[in-house]
């Protein structure tokens, strides 16, 4: 599943990131790295998304939350 | 100044940085300047028991990965560092993994570090806590608590410092990089496969250590509350433009009656006095009194009348971007301005452009790399600022005056096609390598800005535009006031010359044929044009002063106006309307104000700023060419 199909309040975990040059560089020092859990908290501008990662705060763009793969984590 | 030791301090946004400066130099601080850039520095002297330090405050970055002008000052100073340097890396205990990162960057480049722990209270709060002995017994580097509320930890700290200043302890799991790979080209060619590698390796580095600390508890921040209403469309936007429009509204209210007092007061007390002094000394009454105060002191009362403004917007951006808004505007505004093909930080200067367009370019800095900031600040002063809305009023007044709202309008909504469509000119010739490049940013919590330095900032900020620019302006008006106390025919003597008879009068003639395919072929037009380079809200004036000058005795304003309208009447054979509106473009798009350009200078130096002159001719020109001959066949 992708990121940007992940509903907003739901847990996952980063399965894989797939997003080359300098936005690939970008999310890995945003730490959006495989095995990282994430939530998305809720739309972010016109067609973005914030996620959390832990405490922080990341907003990013749908192509971008397109590129990122997702595992949801069993709610139950 | 002594060979002291320096101690960098470094961190992310929004992490305390500045309250421990704060307290670590007391008093003995000042804001600098970056050589440069338009990057400020904090630097300090921290005084403690093994001596004396200079201290720095960086400011907040996530990388050393160096993307913007901040980021890159960052960088440099870690990588730039004397042996007997120390980093401080402040260590938000809410977002650990990414101090980490930033800590594990800064070691990897040779430089001793010492962990600092600021928010641990917030994160109490939370009912969380990071234990500083145990944080520095798995980095392997000191780790010291500072209480930047009560001030206390300063002196642990101190001790640190000088513990690694002798030992200089390796981070462990880390292998500094060794300081042959350190000069600055090698780091920036640093490619981007190899960046993100490296980027993995140390974060599986924090990885392991951040284990070992207690989760910090993933619960709702009270940011979150409020990023509900700024990050959401429906209310974001909205929210954005109120606080546009506040500004707007305070820097013109707050700031009229101080401009007010200030041009007062050099245009008569100081002017007055100048002449006394000068009548004292046997030069009074003659050009060099003419030349000291219609030109030298005119300049300084321009420049002066700029700062109020350029404070307050100052003062705002320096706000916007300390409490943390200006990333959520930029969240907001992403997807409008790819529109256009910029990025949603540009909706700042862009907005703030329609106020007025010096400090608009100032506030470009926010934007990450400077290709981006370049075209922005190109496009800048193709939005239509509140000085040259003042003269839209009085054309639109004198052509159409029953629709003179609607054209006014249309003139602002003109600006707004402008910027798009000259952006996208532009992307699609000279910034072909500025693509689209996607929204992620990192979006700290709210804060409340720090008084202090805020005003600390807009003093120095203002102070860099009259160093930069104030010249150039005062300069310019001497060499206009020269330029119109030359008289070229009917034995003037220098500095008494009516404007048609000076060199001035001269220059206008001499542009008259440009304009003549505008329809506005009149020299008094062509002169209130030239005066309009200086200053927008000088055109209408000028203009007025031309036909005084035409005919003695004719100062009443409505017949002002009707002798405009019958000269371009004439000019543009019977189409005044038409003329009239290209009027209109013209004092909209054909140049820069003089100070926009010595802004544009001090940012993007000579070529650029001249090259963004000639391009507002070329714009201006073509635009109000074609809005005459098609108005004239409507």
């Amino acid at each position: 599943m992708r990121l940007k199909d992940l509903p907003p309040g739901v847990d996952a975990s980063v399965v894989a990131v797939h997003a080359d040059g300098e936005i690939g560089l970008r999310l890995t020092e945003m730490g959006i790295r495989p095995g990282v859990d994430v939530r998305v908290l809720q739309r972010a501008g016109i067609a973005g998304r914030l996620l959390a990662l832990g405490c922080e705060r990341i907003a990013v763009d749908l192509a971008t939350a397109g590129g990122v793969e997702v595992e949801q984590k069993d709610s139950r | 100044m002594m060979d002291r030791p320096t101690v960098l301090i470094v961190g992310n946004p929004n992490v305390g940085k500045s309250s421990l400066f704060n307290i670590l130099a007391g008093a003995r601080q000042h804001t600098a300047n970056v050589p440069g850039t338009t990057v400020q520095l904090e630097r300090g002297t921290w005084r403690t028991d093994e001596g004396e330090l200079d201290l720095v405050d960086l400011p907040g970055t996530y990388s050393l990965v160096a993307r913007t002008p901040d980021e890159e000052t960052v960088a440099n100073a870690v990588a730039e560092a004397d042996p007997d340097t120390v980093a401080c890396v402040v260590i938000d205990t809410t977002a650990p993994s990414r101090s980490l990162y930033l800590l594990a960057q800064v070691a990897e480049e040779g430089v001793p570090v010492v962990g600092v722990l600021t928010m641990n209270d917030l994160s109490e709060a939370h009912g969380h806590k990071v234990d500083p002995v145990s944080l520095s017994r798995w980095v392997g580097v000191p780790v010291v608590e500072v209480d930047v509320r009560q001030g206390t930890g300063a002196e642990e700290l101190a001790k640190a410092v000088a513990t690694v200043q002798g030992s200089r302890p390796v981070v462990k799991g880390l292998q500094p990089r060794g300081r042959l790979s350190r000069d600055r080209a090698d780091r920036l060619s640093l490619d981007l496969d190899a960046a993100r590698d490296r980027a993995d390796r140390l974060f599986a580095w924090v990885a392991a250590i951040v284990d070992h600390l207690d989760a910090p508890p993933d619960r709702r921040r009270p940011s979150d509350a409020i990023d509900r209403v700024l990050l959401s469309p429906w209310t974001g936007i909205p929210v954005f433009l109120v606080v546009m429009w506040g500004l707007f509204e305070l820097a013109a209210r707050a700031t009229a009656p101080i401009i007010a007092w200030v041009t007062g007061f050099l245009g008569g007390p100081v002017a007055n006095g100048i002449s006394w002094l000068l009548g004292a000394v046997g030069l009074g009454g003659g050009w060099f009194e003419s030349l000291l105060i219609d030109g030298v002191l005119l300049g300084v009362s321009t420049v002066a009348s700029l700062v109020p403004v350029l404070a307050l917007v100052y003062a705002a951006l320096g706000v916007l971007e300390s409490s943390g808004y200006m990333g959520r505007v930029a969240v907001v505004a992403d997807r409008a301005m790819r529109v256009i093909g910029l990025e949603g930080r540009a909706v700042l200067p862009l907005m703030i452009g329609f106020g007025c367009n010096v400090p608009a370019l100032t506030a470009t800095r926010a934007l990450p790399d400077a290709r981006r900031r370049l075209l922005t600040g190109l496009l800048v002063p193709f939005t239509s600022c509140s000085a040259r809305l003042a003269v839209y009023i009085v054309i639109a007044e004198t052509f159409f005056p029953r629709h003179a709202g609607t054209v006014v309008f249309a003139a602002n909504l003109l600006s707004v096609v402008l910027v798009i469509g000259v952006g996208m000119l532009l992307r699609a010739t000279m910034f072909r390598d500025v693509t689209r490049e996607p929204l992620a940013i990192i979006l700290p919590a709210y804060q409340w800005p720090k008084i202090w330095k805020l005003t600390r900032s807009v003093i120095s900020r203002v102070g860099e535009f009259i160093r930069g620019a104030g010249g150039i302006i005062v300069s310019a008006l001497v060499v206009l006031w020269i330029v119109a106390a030359i008289p070229v025919k009917g034995g003037h003597a220098i500095g008494d010359v009516p404007v048609e008879d000076s060199l001035y009068g001269a220059g206008a003639r001499a542009v008259v044929p440009l304009l003549e395919p505008l329809g506005l072929g009149d020299w008094r037009i062509s002169s209130s044009l030239l005066t309009g380079l200086v200053t927008k809200e000088a055109t209408v004036g000028a203009l007025a002063q031309s036909y005084a000058v035409d005919s003695p005795g004719v100062a009443d304003a409505s017949d002002f106006g009707s002798e405009v309208r019958a000269t371009v009447n004439e000019t543009s054979g019977g189409h005044p309307g038409a003329a009239g509106f290209a009027f209109l473009v013209l004092v909209l798009a054909y140049a820069p104000c003089l100070a926009t350009s010595a802004e544009q200078r001090r940012l993007f130096g000579w070529r650029w700023a001249t090259g963004a002159f000639a391009m507002h001719l070329t714009v201006g020109w073509i635009l109000a060419t074609l809005v005459f001959h098609i108005g004239r066949l409507l």
